[in-house]
């Protein structure tokens, strides 16, 4: 193997050389220190001057440099030369020039372009590099195909904007006293910035006594190592938390009252509408004053708000009203511990004793005092992620667990539940109407406007507070009729994406592929979707490219460069510069500069803006991004002397962020996005339910309730902190560690369940739903819920062509349903739990 | 009179006829810039971004770097060295 000559850096020997950089072996970005010697990388570690993780790196990163070597890494432009596609079908590959890759790549998707941008389909997620995912829309592609954001963050992101303007939300390592973690691995295994994040939960633990209540299916890496873990049924965790809010009002009545009424909207009147009662004169909310025993505006002058009612029916000028916070006592009436209990499985006995041990430990009232400024101090507080809201009605769910954090006063507060942003920018933080903060639901990209028919295929013109639901583009492209599609797809760009193994319903996504006359794949290797590609351009490793990265940090702030440990160890070039190229040879680069001015924040700077007809290189531009942010004497050069410009954020920066604006208690906003997408929807034929737009949490069931019912356990799925995506096995530091894991060693199922069945440990299954079956082994464990069989992203490995060793082929997302019923309406977050029936093959 | 700096992007950059225009400007507010400055065919700003009192869907505007309400945009003081951008942005990215 020929190895490229390694840059010399600061610090080091002659033949010995050490780079500061940034992991990508998964999103994160922690900071790294690459050794190599004589020009091969040896050896990674933890950057301990990076704060985000100090020294610490995970498995993955060690094992990065088996990526960077990887003997089946894309080595150059490859063209298919078999025709046939389909599972298991050997592309034939066929080595070719970029000049003549690019141009074939130009030339078809030029054509597309003229003709009908909407037909090209596009699945882009590189999370370190979300400036690219703009490209389609540069291109004129409105198209997101891939279910990334439905798996994770859909039901996520947009009610923690609503909330706070964050991205993502944490618990406060540094003062939490009793933190109940529910379906996420925050801390021990996944998430944000796993590596940093297992330290200070550890410190938390070892050095505070942090206690840690797990609430989860089946006994993860954290749910061990916590001081208790609750087994759960999937998709009841709302249950168990409404259950625990019961408690809290009706029984310990015990809550922070005087953060609902001074910080909240939990006193303004609602109408019989669900919207607020309105001042006639001036238009603003009314809430009720106890002592003046009478209506007035939020922020009267002669208000007290210590005095605004919670509780209570009035009527103000002929209509009958009452606080927010009475709406939701009248909806917790219904949820009673006993209830809830039958349906989550927890013991009610149980739920009253964690909600009485969270409750107290929140320490209401209490102050604490940091750099001279005295905090609200409330050191209890609920994480929660995936397992806990990727549901039909995950935007309720993510309500639900925001209600319980701020019954008790600790958003964004010491020791309570903090805001993640999704940059160095911080919160999104601006005043909004009627004293509130203004709602920031959409992060990532701009709302699409509702429009019927939709453009997109993952419909997400009728989806106004949602994350774009990827796998809705499965039955818009099958049947483009059934929502109004007017055109066919022709050809699909996938960059660092691997649809065909992350979207549901697997046979269906095959479908899609074969309907495509031509697919282009940008990567670092073969994956299950790029070995259906006709042409595939290699982009560098991590460890051969430079990219300023920034990425949901929960506690610092800056951006770290990534740089090049070695020279590009083969003829691949940045996937950046390639995207520019296509975007020139079809006609779109002013586009293109245009979206990166602004996705970049360039616009921020006008001398440092890409001016729109000019090509410009990935290190141009990151040279521009880093003196937008830093200043002028601190572009790439600065960067790659000091590696970093990453420090923990202050306690200004991150508590109360919202200052004076009040944060929802009653989210007003899914009302009034509910009643516009109604009338939208009335114009169609399609049934669209918009009963998922709640402004307070219910529990309620839903079709993994009521359908299928001869289905009788429940799969899930779940991720060591080993692996990322499914190719992560295929490096062998890495697969050797799945292999001798019993987490991945087959299909968990409990002991009681596998002898009703006639199951043994070691026994091959079949697994089936109503979409489809799969083969696996049985694992006999105590370790998961009896109605629930869990699988491991690691065994699910199924690429035939990638040149390594499939992994069990235990593909959990076969086995998911995909389409409406299967979504939450309201944010077009998919169902990730699943009905099943098993038995011995 | 304050000097500012206006930026077409995107579809706008097509419409109006340029890239960016330092205007030396003698009104105070957004609205009263938008009625002073001209496409390169002599039209009004004014005309080719609005729709009645919105800006035509799709589009929107970002001062010194911050996207903004346009309502609340149109009443809001410009100082000198602002920078206002228009584009038009139906969809940026995708996913989550």
């Amino acid at each position: 193997m020929s190895v490229a000559k390694a840059p010399s850096k600061a610090g080091s020997s002659k033949d010995t050389q050490w780079t500061q950089s940034v992991c990508k072996m998964c999103l994160a970005g922690c900071g790294i220190k690459v050794k190599t010697e004589e020009g091969v990388v040896t050896k990674i570690e933890g950057d301990p001057s990076n704060p985000d993780n100090y020294e610490k790196l995970c498995g993955k990163g060690n094992a990065g440099l088996m990526r960077l070597y990887d003997p089946h890494r894309v080595k150059a432009p490859m063209i298919r030369t078999n025709p046939d596609k389909g599972p298991g079908v050997d592309p034939k590959w066929k080595e070719i020039s970029w000049d003549e890759a690019m141009d074939i790549v130009g030339k078809k998707l030029k054509a597309i372009r003229e003709d009908d941008p909407r037909k090209l389909v596009c699945a882009v997620s590189d999370f370190q590099r979300i400036h690219l995912w703009a490209w389609p829309a540069a291109f004129g592609s409105p198209h997101y195909f891939t279910t990334v954001g439905q798996y994770c963050g859909a039901a996520y992101h947009p009610i923690n904007g609503i909330l706070d303007g964050s991205f993502a939300c944490i618990n406060d390592y540094d003062y939490c006293d009793y933190w109940i973690q529910i379906g996420c691995g925050d801390g021990f295994s996944s998430h944000l910035h796993l590596s940093g994040s297992a330290t200070r939960m550890a410190d938390a633990r070892v050095k505070r006594g942090m206690k840690v209540v797990y609430v989860e299916p089946r006994m993860s890496a954290g749910a061990a190592k916590a001081d208790e873990w609750i087994p759960i049924l999937p998709g009841t965790d709302r249950a168990f938390v409404m259950g625990m809010i019961y408690v809290m009002v009706y029984e310990l009545k015990k809550y922070d009252a005087e953060f609902l009424k001074t910080k909240t909207n939990a006193p303004y009147l609602i109408g019989p509408d669900g919207h607020y009662v309105r001042d006639k004169n001036t238009g603003k909310p009314l809430v009720w004053d106890e002592g003046a025993n009478k209506a007035r505006t939020f922020d009267d002058m002669y208000g007290d708000s210590k005095q605004f009612a919670l509780e209570g029916k009035y009527k103000v000028e002929g209509v009958e009203c009452r606080p927010g916070f009475e709406i939701f006592k009248e909806i917790l009436k219904d949820n009673t511990p006993d209830k809830m209990s039958k349906v989550c499985t927890v013991p009610s006995d149980t739920i009253r004793r964690i909600a009485k041990e969270y409750v107290e430990a929140a320490k209401i009232g209490s102050t604490i005092m940091l750099d001279g400024k005295e905090y609200p101090y409330r050191p209890a507080a609920v994480n929660y992620y995936r397992g806990a809201l990727a549901h039909i009605d995950g935007a309720i769910d993510n309500i639900a667990y925001k209600m319980l954090n701020i019954l008790i006063g600790n958003i964004d507060v010491p020791g309570g539940h903090l805001g993640v942003p999704m940059d160095h920018r911080g919160l999104w933080v601006e005043p909004g109407p009627d004293g509130m903060i203004k709602p920031q639901p959409h992060m990532l990209h701009p709302p699409y406007p509702l429009k019927n028919p939709p453009d997109s295929y993952q419909l997400m013109e009728w989806f106004p507070l949602g994350v774009d639901a990827g796998h809705m583009s499965l039955e818009s492209i099958l049947e483009p009729a059934k929502f109004g599609h007017s055109y066919e797809p022709e050809a699909m760009l996938i960059y660092h994406s691997n649809p065909m193994w992350n979207m549901p319903a697997t046979s269906l996504v095959q479908e899609v592929f074969k309907k495509m006359k031509f697919i282009i794949a940008i990567d670092v290797i073969v994956n299950e979707s790029t070995e259906w590609a006709d042409i595939i351009l290699p982009d560098h490793s991590y460890l051969e490219s430079t990219l300023m990265v920034c990425l949901e940090p929960p506690v610092v702030t800056g951006h770290a460069l990534r740089q090049p440990a070695v020279n590009p160890l083969y003829n691949s070039r940045d996937a950046g510069d390639i995207l520019t190229d296509i975007a020139e040879r079809v006609g779109c680069l002013g586009n293109w500069n245009d979206i990166l001015n602004f996705v970049l924040g360039l616009i921020n700077r006008p001398e440092l803006m890409l001016e729109p007809d000019k090509k410009y290189n990935h290190l141009e531009i990151m040279d521009r991004v880093a003196k937008c942010v830093y200043g002028d004497d601190k572009g790439l050069d600065w960067f790659r002397k000091h590696g970093h410009a990453v420090r923990i954020r202050t306690p200004e920066e991150v508590y109360l962020p919202y200052g004076e604006n009040r944060i929802p208690f009653y989210f007003g906003i899914m009302l009034e996005e509910a009643e516009k997408v109604k009338k939208l929807m009335a114009e169609t034929k399609i049934e669209w339910d918009v009963s998922a737009y709640q402004p307070l949490p219910i529990w309620r069931e839903t079709a993994l309730f009521t359908d299928n019912l001869d289905y009788d356990l429940f799969a899930i799925c779940f991720k060591s902190a080993i692996v990322n995506f499914s190719e992560s096995t295929s490096i062998p530091w890495i697969g050797e560690i799945v292999d001798k894991t019993p987490d991945n060693s087959g299909v968990w199922i409990n002991p009681v369940t596998a002898q009703a069945k006639g199951i043994k440990d070691g026994d091959e299954i079949i697994i089936e739903s109503a979409a489809d079956k799969i083969l696996g082994i049985a694992r006999l464990t105590h370790e998961v819920h009896p109605d629930v069989l869990a699988i491991s992203n690691a065994i699910s490995r199924f690429a035939e062509h990638s040149g390594v060793q499939r992994r069990m082929g235990t593909h959990f997302n076969k086995l998911l349903p995909t389409g409406l019923k299967w979504t939450d309406m309201c944010t077009g977050a998919l169902e990730t739990t699943v009905r099943v029936k098993v038995r011995k093959a | 009179m304050v000097k500012v700096r206006i930026t077409a992007l995107s579809e706008v950059r097509e419409l109006v006829g340029w890239s960016t225009k330092e205007v030396d400007f003698n009104g105070e507010t957004v609205k009263d810039l938008f009625a002073s400055v001209y496409t390169s065919k002599g039209v009004c700003l004014n005309e080719v971004l609005t729709e009645g009192e919105s800006l035509k869907p799709g589009y929107f505007l970002i001062l010194n770097g911050r996207r903004l309400d346009y309502h609340a945009l149109l009443q809001k003081e410009l100082k000198d060295g602002d920078h206002l951008a228009a584009m038009e942005l139906l969809r940026i990215v995708g996913g989550g």
